[in-house]
This record gives C-alpha cells, sequence and structure tokens, in this order.
C-alpha cells in the first residue's frame, strides 16, 4: 500500500515537473535551456553586443523611443532609450534591461510616445517625415509633440505633399484602427489612422498611409480638424513619369515641381498635386522673369532646367 | 470806381508779378536742368531728409525676402547718412507698364527709380543724369559695358546697377574633340567662322553633334547674327534690324549642312534638350540664371534628388562671342534712375542713395545679375558661386555693348 502511495507521489511529482517544463518552453523570454539564459543588458565598456541588443533595438524602435541604428550595440543612446522606456512604464529607470523590462518591451499596453499632452493652443499644421518615420505636430509653426508612424510600403510608397485634412471617423474599424483622418490626395485614399497592428509602427508597413498608435491617433484626433495642413515629406530623387505638363494634370509628379517653383521664388500655391491655375501661373512667371516665352506649360527642356529630371 | 481801379490794378499786378517769380524759382530748383544743377551743393548735417525709392520686387530663391534684402542694404547706407531717411515702394515686378504709366501722367514720382526691367526712359528730361553727378574717378570703378548700355544720347542716364550679359554655353567635350582650346576660346570668343569650322569637325565626329542650340528660333537667330555698330554714334550701339536677313541667311546655311538639329524650323523648337542631352555643342543666349539652374542640377545629382539613370552629365564651359571693336555684346543692364523734383540739395540726398544702392555686391549674386561696380565684384563673387565668375567679370570690362535688349526687332522665320 505504502509502495503504491509512494508509486503515485512520484509519479505526480513527474508529471508536475513535465508541466512546469513545458510552460517554460512557452514562455516567450525563458532560457530553453542553462545556456540560452536571458543575461541583463546595460551600458558596459566595451559596451555588449549581440543578437538580443538588436532585438531591443528594435523593440525600442518599434515603440518610438529609439531613432538610432539598429546594429547590435547596446550605446549610451540605447541607455537613454531604456531609461526613459522604464520611466514611461513605471519601472525604475535604471537603463538596466532586465526581465521586467523585457516583460513590458514585449508587451503592446504600454503607452510609448509619452505621457498624454494638453492640446496645443495655437494653429495646428503637422509635418510626417517618411524617411524618420515620424509625425510631427507643430502649433504656430513652433513643434508640439512627435509621434512614431507608420508609413508605406516601398511598391506602395505614401504620397508626398501638402494636403489638408478633408474627413474625421472615430470608432474602431479594423485595420485603420480607432480613428481616421483622410487626406485631400485627388490620386488616391489615403489618411492618418490607427491600427490593428501596433507592432508594425516605425516600419514601412502601410499601403500608403500614415498608420499610428490608437492611443496616439486619438489625441491627435482631438486636435485636428478639417482643413488642418498635413505636409508628408521624403528625401530622394523625383520620380517623373511624365515628360509635357499641362494644366489640369494631377499626380506625385506635380507635387514635385510645385516644391521646385517655390525654391526658386515662384509660388504655385499649396504642394497638392494638381497643376491649376495657380500652378500654370507659378510657371508662366518664372519664364516670362527669365525671357522665356509664358506658356504656363513644362516640357521636357524646362523639366531639365528645374532639375528635375 | 476808376479811382478805385487805378489804386488796385497795380497792386493785383505787384501780387501777380510776386507770385509768378516765386512759381518760376520753385520750377527752377524742381526740374533744374543738368547743366544748371550745383553739384557743390551738399547736404545740410542737420537736415532730416526722406527719400522716395521705388523698385521692383524679385522673386528670390529658397524663400528670401528681396525686401528684406533691400532694407538690409539702406540700414547699412543709414549708418553713414542717419538723417537720409529711405522711404521703400516695391511693385511687382511685372507692373513695369503701369509704374511708367504713373510716371508720365505725374499722378506720383519717387526720388530714386530702379529700373528693374525697366527699357523706356520716357521720362528723361525729367531726370538727374548720372554722367554729371559722378565724379571721373568714381565712373572709372563702374565697369565699361554698364556705362556704355544706359545712355541717353551722348549721356549716361542712370546709376548702372546689375548686369546680365549673354553668352554661350559649350560642351566642353565636344570643343575639345573638335580640337578647339576651351581657354583660347573663352579669351577669344566665337565667331561666325568658328561656327562653320566648328561643324565641319562635329560633323566627323561618330555622334554627328549639332553647333549651335537655342531656347527658339529667335535665340538662333540672334546668335550668329552680325553685330555691329550703329551710325548714331559710338556710345548708342544697338542692332540693326538691317541684319536680319543676314541672320537667316546663316541660320540657312548652317541648316543646309546640317549642323542644326532638323527640328529647328518648326514651331515651338526649344533646344534646350539638344544641348542636355548632348546633342549640340552650344546653347545660347546663356546667361548667368542659366548658370545658376544648371549648377543646381548637378548640385541635386550629387545629393541624390534626381534619378541618374535619366540623367546626362558633361563639362559645361562659357564662352563669349567674338569682341571686336564694331561687335558689342547684347547685354541686360539696371540701373538706378534720380528724379529733379526737389531742391538741390534733396536731389543730391536722392543721388547719394542711389550711388550706394549701385554698389551693391551680395544682392546682384541672389538675383543671378552681376555687379557694375568693380570694387563690388570680390563680394559678388563669394556670394554667387554658381559658374565661372572670373569669364563673366571679363566679359563686363569689354567696352562696347549692343542695345536694345532683347531681341525684338528680327524677322524671317523661313529658315
Amino acid at each position: 500500500m505504502q509502495l503504491r502511495r509512494l508509486l503515485a507521489v512520484g509519479w505526480l511529482v513527474v508529471v508536475l515537473l513535465l508541466t512546469e517544463s513545458r510552460a517554460a518552453a512557452l514562455s516567450p523570454y525563458q532560457p530553453r535551456c542553462q545556456c540560452d539564459s536571458v543575461r541583463i543588458l546595460s551600458l558596459q565598456s566595451p559596451p555588449l553586443t549581440g543578437a538580443d541588443v538588436t532585438e531591443l533595438q528594435l523593440q525600442l524602435t518599434r515603440l518610438g523611443f529609439y531613432q538610432g541604428t539598429v546594429d547590435g550595440v547596446y550605446c549610451p543612446l540605447v541607455a537613454q532609450a531604456v531609461k526613459k522606456m522604464q520611466a514611461a512604464v513605471g519601472l525604475p529607470s535604471t537603463g538596466k534591461v532586465d526581465e521586467a523590462t523585457w516583460e513590458k518591451l514585449v508587451s503592446q499596453e504600454i503607452r510609448p510616445a509619452g505621457t498624454p499632452s494638453a492640446p496645443p493652443k495655437g494653429i495646428i499644421s503637422i509635418l510626417v517625415d517618411i524617411d524618420a518615420q515620424t509625425l510631427v505636430v507643430y502649433s504656430d509653426g513652433a513643434p508640439y509633440k512627435l509621434y512614431p508612424v507608420a508609413i508605406g510600403k516601398p511598391e506602395s510608397p505614401t504620397p508626398v505633399g501638402e494636403w489638408v485634412i478633408t474627413e474625421k471617423a472615430a470608432g474602431w474599424h479594423g485595420a485603420t484602427g480607432i480613428r481616421w483622418m483622410r487626406l485631400s490626395n485627388p490620386w488616391g485614399s489615403y489618411g492618418i489612422h490607427g491600427t490593428n497592428n501596433p507592432g508594425s509602427i516605425g516600419q514601412m508597413s502601410s499601403a500608403g498611409c500614415v498608420r499610428m498608435f490608437n492611443h496616439d491617433v486619438v489625441e491627435l484626433y482631438d486636435w485636428v480638424r478639417e482643413g488642418t495642413l498635413v505636409v508628408l515629406k521624403r528625401n530622394g530623387p523625383a520620380t517623373l513619369l511624365r515628360r509635357q505638363f499641362t494644366m489640369g494634370m494631377v499626380g506625385q509628379d506635380v507635387v514635385y515641381i510645385q516644391w521646385r517653383l517655390r525654391e526658386l521664388g515662384f509660388d504655385p500655391g499649396r504642394a497638392d498635386g494638381v497643376y491649376g491655375e495657380d500652378t500654370a501661373r507659378a510657371v508662366a512667371s518664372w519664364q516670362k522673369y527669365r525671357g522665356l516665352t509664358a506658356t504656363g506649360q513644362i516640357d521636357e527642356n524646362l523639366l531639365y532646367l528645374l532639375g528635375l529630371i | 470806381m476808376a479811382g478805385l481801379n487805378q489804386r488796385w490794378v497795380p497792386r493785383i499786378l505787384l501780387v501777380f508779378l510776386i507770385v509768378l517769380g516765386l512759381r518760376l524759382w520753385q520750377i527752377g530748383c524742381i526740374l533744374p536742368s543738368n547743366k544748371q544743377f550745383d553739384f557743390s551743393n551738399q547736404i545740410n548735417p542737420d537736415k532730416k531728409y526722406t527719400v522716395l525709392l521705388w523698385d521692383f520686387d524679385r522673386p528670390l530663391p529658397a524663400g528670401a525676402s528681396y525686401r528684406e534684402e533691400l532694407q538690409r542694404e539702406i540700414q547699412a547706407f543709414n549708418k553713414s547718412y542717419p538723417n537720409i531717411r529711405v522711404e521703400l515702394r516695391l511693385f511687382r515686378w511685372d507692373q513695369e507698364e503701369e509704374v511708367i504709366a504713373a510716371i508720365k501722367r505725374h499722378q506720383d514720382l519717387p526720388d530714386v527709380l530702379a529700373t528693374g526691367p525697366l527699357t523706356d526712359l520716357a521720362f528723361a528730361d525729367e531726370i538727374l543724369l548720372s554722367d554729371s553727378y559722378l565724379a571721373p574717378e568714381d565712373k572709372r570703378e563702374y565697369v565699361p559695358l554698364a556705362l556704355a548700355s544706359i545712355a541717353l544720347g551722348p549721356d549716361i542716364a542712370v546709376w548702372p546697377r546689375y548686369l546680365a550679359p549673354q553668352l554661350y554655353l559649350a560642351n566642353r567635350d565636344y570643343l575639345q574633340a573638335a580640337g578647339l582650346a576651351t581657354e583660347t576660346r573663352q579669351q577669344e570668343g566665337l565667331a561666325w567662322e568658328d561656327f562653320l569650322a566648328l561643324g565641319e569637325k562635329l560633323y566627323q565626329l561618330p555622334q554627328q553633334p549639332f553647333v549651335l542650340a537655342s531656347f527658339d528660333y529667335q535665340g538662333l537667330l540672334a546668335a550668329v547674327a552680325p553685330r555691329q555698330l550703329d551710325k548714331v554714334g559710338e556710345s548708342l550701339i544697338s542692332w540693326p534690324a538691317s541684319v536680319a536677313p543676314e541672320a537667316v541667311k546663316r541660320v540657312q546655311e548652317l541648316y543646309q549642312r546640317g549642323y542644326l538639329p532638323p527640328t529647328v524650323c518648326q514651331e515651338g523648337y526649344l533646344g534646350l534638350q539638344d544641348f542636355f542631352s548632348g546633342r549640340a555643342a552650344l546653347l545660347t543666349p546663356a546667361e548667368p540664371w542659366l548658370l545658376r539652374m544648371v549648377s543646381e542640377r548637378t548640385d541635386r545629382l550629387q545629393r541624390g534628388l534626381l534619378a541618374y539613370e535619366d540623367a546626362k552629365s558633361f563639362p559645361v564651359v562659357l564662352v563669349p562671342p567674338r569682341l571686336t571693336p564694331t561687335s558689342g555684346l547684347p547685354v541686360r543692364t539696371e540701373g538706378l534712375v534720380v528724379f529733379k523734383r526737389r531742391a538741390a540739395d534733396e536731389i543730391k540726398a536722392a543721388a547719394m542713395v542711389a550711388s550706394y544702392l549701385s554698389k551693391s555686391g551680395t544682392l546682384p549674386a541672389q538675383l543671378d545679375l552681376l555687379p557694375a561696380y568693380r570694387p563690388a565684384q570680390e563680394a559678388w563673387s563669394q556670394a554667387w558661386r554658381w559658374g565661372n565668375e572670373s569669364v563673366l567679370l571679363t566679359i563686363l570690362e569689354h567696352p562696347i555693348a549692343l542695345m536694345p535688349y532683347p531681341y525684338t526687332e528680327l524677322e524671317g522665320k523661313d529658315a
């Protein structure tokens, strides 16, 4: 009898041990074995390097705390970002990445863009830097708050230009998250919105829209109104698929022409991608000022002079 | 009644004569002839002067403000002359006709007018000839082209300010391939015979580039036209309409030899592409602004703002037309006009403002123009940085200019 009891207890212990080891294996950041233990990351000299630092940088970038290079080196910039993140989620701001910090890092519950801000008092405008993947709110022309965003994939790039918000909608809409603000872009349906995939923020992952964390887009939504100016910019070559431009044409290449005209001192109005009267007038004005025939139209030769081809 | 008339008539006559005398004296002050004007009058340092300056607002690149730049120059002037207040009024640069009409109607007159794009000095009787104001040593500091091209009869009418000469932009590779030394051509310029020789050599190259491209057909005519002195006088040099047939004949000759693009006679021909795509060796007219555009384009290419696969790049150089004692250079000149509408010391204050502004160095660089005042050239060179400034500045030393500008008298688009 005692032997049976002993066997039962032993069996139970074995089952318990097996169950615990399986649970441990399912936990995302538990070591699979002793040699695969999670080390504590901190600022050291020489700096720590490795795949875990790369992962840390990726997570910090995703959450908007880190804008540096993802190179697997635990540099002072990374330590600073870790401290910011820890402060934001209520952890001691040590700069050391321990288990508790990892848990918070991989959790999507934390607020990455700082605490909620009071609404700006000035006139609001928005600048989306596509290269930096950030959205900056300006109040009376001065930067007020910065948010991390996701922008378009290479095959569906975010359209650059000077748009205004034409429509606002609240409520859950799946992939566009909890808020939606349509931009005035004339050749597609693009907007600033939330997401059902917070992990995509900080990446080129959208179909061309500007994607934000839901709690960020909720805050922004209340600040802006229809007509708010939204400038989307990026560095890099202008892509011009056409060589002749006349009144009524619409497209991304028109935006580049409008920006270039403004650089030269001839104002085509808002760079809205529409070759309208203002743009034609600016072109004619430039031609006349330089002694050329003022047609108001742009051909390949003028594109060359504008430095666009 | 008769006694009353006898008593009052002389008195009324006396008052009339006094009023008439005062009026004549006033007119004498307002519109003194240039010969009568006493330039030894000095402005009174204790008196406050206000000089009304009219200028034309210009588009400046990168969002810079012409008004602010000009105000900066005025502030610098006021450091030396704090008692001369300059009241600035800017018109749009394309308001030339309205401004001239207003001045002709005497609706409103400035003390100093920046000619900007003005070419019609129809109000010449009312302006102070700078010739009689400029001291000989001061006059020598202005480049000859500037002095020669703003003239009224034998006199210089305005204070020269900016210039824009027309040159050829040349593909250096083609010049070298044709055996033409760039430096020599830059010094000696290009004459009609050079076009023929260049065409012959380029025709033997595998790609057979054309000799010349221009913005349009008029530009082509201007490029090959014989430039000669008009018979009016040495200081009034123009391109007589009688040379137009010769220009057409020359273009025809180049065309028949195959030295010009086949599309050159078509309506709306624009030859920029011919040059920039490497199909032509020369582009004309090349003013400083064109050099800025070409340089900016190169800069955009280097900064990755231009898709390289579509871009062609080759070295370019500036070459002047062949300048001889009987052939001048087309040059657009801007100046400052001083009106004789006030007392002598006030006119002098206005002349001092005009004189100061005509010596600007950095502002013309932003406008893609060249300074007329030689000592300002160093500051201009530092601020301009868009091309070979030494060629541009050297060319200004040529004593003869062509007027008028632009060419409007050419006819015969039938080559």
